[in-house]
């Protein structure tokens, strides 16, 4: 059996090397108070950390012509400095267009898109095709197609690109994107054949150390949730899973969750997510792969994020979204005949919390089966 | 102090107590204006300041921007006469130079902010100075910032001049224009904050103030547990009445400030300043100086994601465009008297007829009425966008906002989706859209 742990061990050179400067999620916290499952049959893990799995080496390998270029670069080669006197509707609104209306003006270039047979991920298919990846862990039959689109765009080159970083803050700092999740029917951490998973959104912050770090946005085990059923209806979502050798694995659904980063309230969608978790009582580390709503992520960075903050990190998103239309390997739309969707996997870690102030109503998210034939299946 | 005229704002709030709410007089401090200056009291802002016409009175302090600096150094008016015909820039990631739409219709900026004059013979008074403009005529400034009036404001009480709240003051919003007002009249340790609901009273770090249903200008009854979560607003031993400001006794020697009749408390569980988490809490209520007018019949309100937005009768989010231009003049283009090639470009890739169907405006049905100034009902050109000429036999008839169409977007399916929110450069506010939030528990709150 390939673990989560398996996986991840080669997302990355410096996602390596950061995670081995902080506490493994192996490592039990003595100072905290452990839940003990054996009397609340639960526990709850709130998220400390969220990116796009992707392999990047030190020397770009994976990129052999390069990184892309971004909308600052773009204008240049449309719009050269050779002494032409030009109108701000045919140059900067005609780029702004392209950008919000990706789908009605086609983009004279091509995006470089990431080379090689190795990439983190999941195998969501069951098979092992053509042009499915390796993972680092050697596993094969990963399906990552995002990752071709993403691997050359400097803004997600983590540890410390543009996106990596604003991303991981805004999950910190902010609670809009605070989502949390909690396993109930839980016998076991270390197997248990038949437990549910809940997705919430939650209120409070990041549990932090005394000097206010996060330990490798690993966060403090221990803190305290609060769920937030008003506003964050939408983000109840239950899953059915498992735990095999300290695994956490669900069963794919849809899942949608807050992701926003400059004040606009933005969603993602993935479908038919499943969660490969490395559990203990502290914390909850590993991937969630599934078939990423493009058109949800390319929203996100025209709203939240601008044609400024894409300029960071030289972000073609329109370019982007219009490759993802041609290499999406998710279901097909029976609406539309297309596939709207591109295999993906997401890093992430989770600190154990306490939930609290919670009542009898506390809603039961509904099975998430209606959400799962919409998008179609494989 | 000579040139204070007490008459002149006790003639203004007289005459003028019909527009805006009825204990507006004691909301703000009596500060000495020029002669025949007074204040208006308004629905949105509060009390402004407003000329011997009844105009409202601006200013465009400097603000810093992406690339750049834009507006009025304090004693220096960067508006001048000159029609500026290119982009300066300022506004990230784009470079300058770019020449602006509609160049044979632009004005200049002048002619949207017209300069507040000062007679040869004016002398400065309280915070009140003047400055020389280039063409050697005298402007008044306020606090050393240059003052000007809108060509947006056609009527006494009309604020029109910027699209208000948080949007704008410079990164790569518009370096906005904002109306001016005397001070709060507020005891220390108080401040107000201007809110999509009204003007809310608040510490003075920014956290709101709460009032008890229970409570009387004599009594306060939280007490006890109860002081856990709803913490009394302590006044000093030697504090006095102060407008609408009195005190009460809690226990021996413990005085609370009390606000038009009812003691004040802050929300220790408030998670973010100016916040209506503990208006949540059965009898419970936010403090303000003033609420804001309702919204028109037949406008709902809905839950998202973050909060409650304005929606139309079937609940879909309502939104309103904004637009500033990258000119140093920072002009607004996102009124109907304004160019329209930005707003066609965003809401419909340079097509109006996609703009009426993505970003369609809300139809206001006949012979609507708002019952408040801030909103309207306008009649519009569908074809340009623009208001249409009277008696126009195709004009959309639609409520405004401000003087401004507010739209719903095409993108959203279902009442709470607000897909359209920072739809546009600059998340929306350079030139996009932007959701009718009146909450907002996560951002910054609906401002």
């Amino acid at each position: 059996m390939i673990t989560s742990k398996k996986l991840l061990g080669g997302v990355c050179a410096a996602a390596l090397a950061f995670a081995a400067s902080t506490a493994s999620a192996d490592t039990a916290n003595p100072d905290v108070a452990k839940v003990d499952i054996t009397k609340t049959r639960s526990i709850a893990y709130t998220l400390t950390y969220l990116n796009w799995a992707l392999q990047y080496t030190a020397d770009a390998k994976e990129c052999p012509n390069g990184f892309n270029d971004g909308p600052r670069e773009q204008f240049k080669i449309l719009f050269p400095e050779d002494g032409t006197k030009r109108t701000y509707i045919d140059t900067v609104l005609s780029r702004e267009i392209t950008g919000f209306y990706p789908d009605q003006f086609k983009e004279p270039f091509t995006l470089k898109q990431a080379v090689g047979p190795v990439a983190p991920g999941l195998n969501l298919d069951g098979k092992v095709d053509a042009d499915d990846f390796i993972s680092p862990a050697g596993e094969k039959g990963v399906d990552n197609q995002f990752y071709r689109g993403l691997g050359c765009i400097e803004s997600y080159r983590g540890p410390d690109a543009y996106n990596n970083f604003y991303d991981t803050q805004e999950i910190l700092e902010g609670t809009y994107n605070r989502m949390l999740f909690e396993i109930t029917e839980l016998d076991s951490l270390q197997n248990d054949p038949d437990v549910v998973v809940t997705m919430y959104r939650g209120t409070h912050p990041v549990l932090r150390d005394a000097s206010g770090n996060t330990i490798g946005f690993k966060g403090i085990p221990g803190g305290t949730e609060k769920l937030d059923l008003r506003w964050g209806k939408k983000y109840v979502q239950r899953y059915k899973g498992k735990i095999e050798n300290g695994v956490l694995i669900t069963e794919p659904a849809t899942y949608t969750f807050p992701w926003q980063t400059f004040g606009t309230p933005t969603d993602e969608t993935i479908y038919q997510m499943r969660m490969r978790l490395d559990l203990n009582a502290d914390y909850a580390e590993g991937l969630m792969g599934g078939y990423l709503d493009f058109a949800s992520f390319h929203s996100k960075n025209m709203r939240s994020d601008s044609t400024h903050h894409q300029s960071y990190g030289r972000l073609p998103s329109a370019l982007l979204y219009q490759t993802l239309q041609q290499i999406a390997d998710g279901p097909v739309d029976p609406a539309t005949g297309k596939r709207n969707s591109v295999s993906s996997a997401l890093v992430s870690k989770w600190a154990q919390v306490y939930i609290i102030g919670r009542d009898n109503k506390t809603p039961v998210a509904e099975a998430p089966a209606a959400a799962r034939s919409a998008a179609g299946e494989r | 102090m000579a040139r204070f005229t007490k008459f002149g704002i006790a003639l203004f709030a007289a005459v003028l107590a019909g527009a805006g709410p009825a204990s507006a007089a004691d909301d703000y401090v009596k500060v000495p204006v020029p002669n025949g200056f007074g204040v208006q009291a308004t629905e949105l802002e509060g009390p402004v300041f407003v000329n011997s016409r009844g105009r409202t009175l601006y200013t465009w302090p400097f603000a810093r921007m992406r690339n750049g600096l834009t507006g009025d150094a304090k004693g220096k008016s960067n508006c001048g006469s000159k029609v500026l015909t290119e982009t300066a820039g300022l506004a990230s990631p784009w470079p300058p130079g770019l020449l602006l739409p509609d160049l044979d219709t632009r004005p200049a900026c002048t002619d949207m902010w017209i300069p507040e004059l000062a007679s040869a013979d004016a002398r400065p008074v309280g915070a009140w100075t003047l400055i020389t403009r280039a063409d050697g005529n005298k402007q008044w400034a306020y606090n050393e910032q240059a003052v000007y009036t809108s060509n947006f404001d056609k009527e006494p009480g009309d604020v029109l001049g910027d699209r208000g709240g948080r949007f704008g003051g410079g990164g790569g919003s518009p370096a906005a224009r904002r109306p001016i007002g005397p001070p709060p009249n507020v005891p220390p340790g108080f401040a107000v904050r201007n809110t999509a609901t009204g003007i809310l009273v608040t510490t003075g770090d920014g956290y709101s103030l709460y009032a008890f249903d229970r409570d009387t200008a004599a009594k306060a009854t939280c007490t006890g547990a109860c002081e856990d979560k709803w913490q009394p607003m302590i006044a000093p031993e030697l504090a006095r009445p102060q407008g609408d400001w009195t005190t009460v006794e809690r226990s021996n020697g413990i005085k609370q400030w009390v606000f038009r009749g009812k003691p004040v408390y802050r929300h220790a569980e408030d998670s973010y300043k100016a916040s209506l988490e503990g208006g949540d809490e059965a009898g419970w209520q936010n403090v303000y100086m003033q609420k804001a007018p309702p919204h028109p019949p037949g406008l709902t309100v809905q839950e998202t994601n973050i909060g409650l937005t304005l929606a139309d009768s079937r609940g879909h989010t309502i939104y309103r465009y904004n637009c500033g231009d990258d000119s140093y003049d920072q002009l607004r283009c996102d009124h109907p008297d304004t160019t329209q090639a930005f707003r066609i470009a965003i809401c419909g890739a340079g097509s109006q007829e996609k703009c009426l169907k993505t970003w369609p405006m809300v139809p206001a049905p006949a012979n609507a009425k708002s019952g408040s100034r801030a909103w309207s009902v306008v009649a519009i050109d569908p074809k340009t966008g623009k208001y249409a000429a009277p008696g126009q036999a195709d004009a959309m008839h639609v409520w405004a906002f401000r003087g401004r169409p507010v739209y719903t977007y095409s993108g959203d399916k279902k009442p709470g989706d607000t897909e359209g929110d920072s739809f546009g450069e600059w998340i929306g506010n350079r030139n996009g859209f932007s959701a009718f939030f009146l909450r907002d528990d996560f951002m910054n709150n609906a401002s």
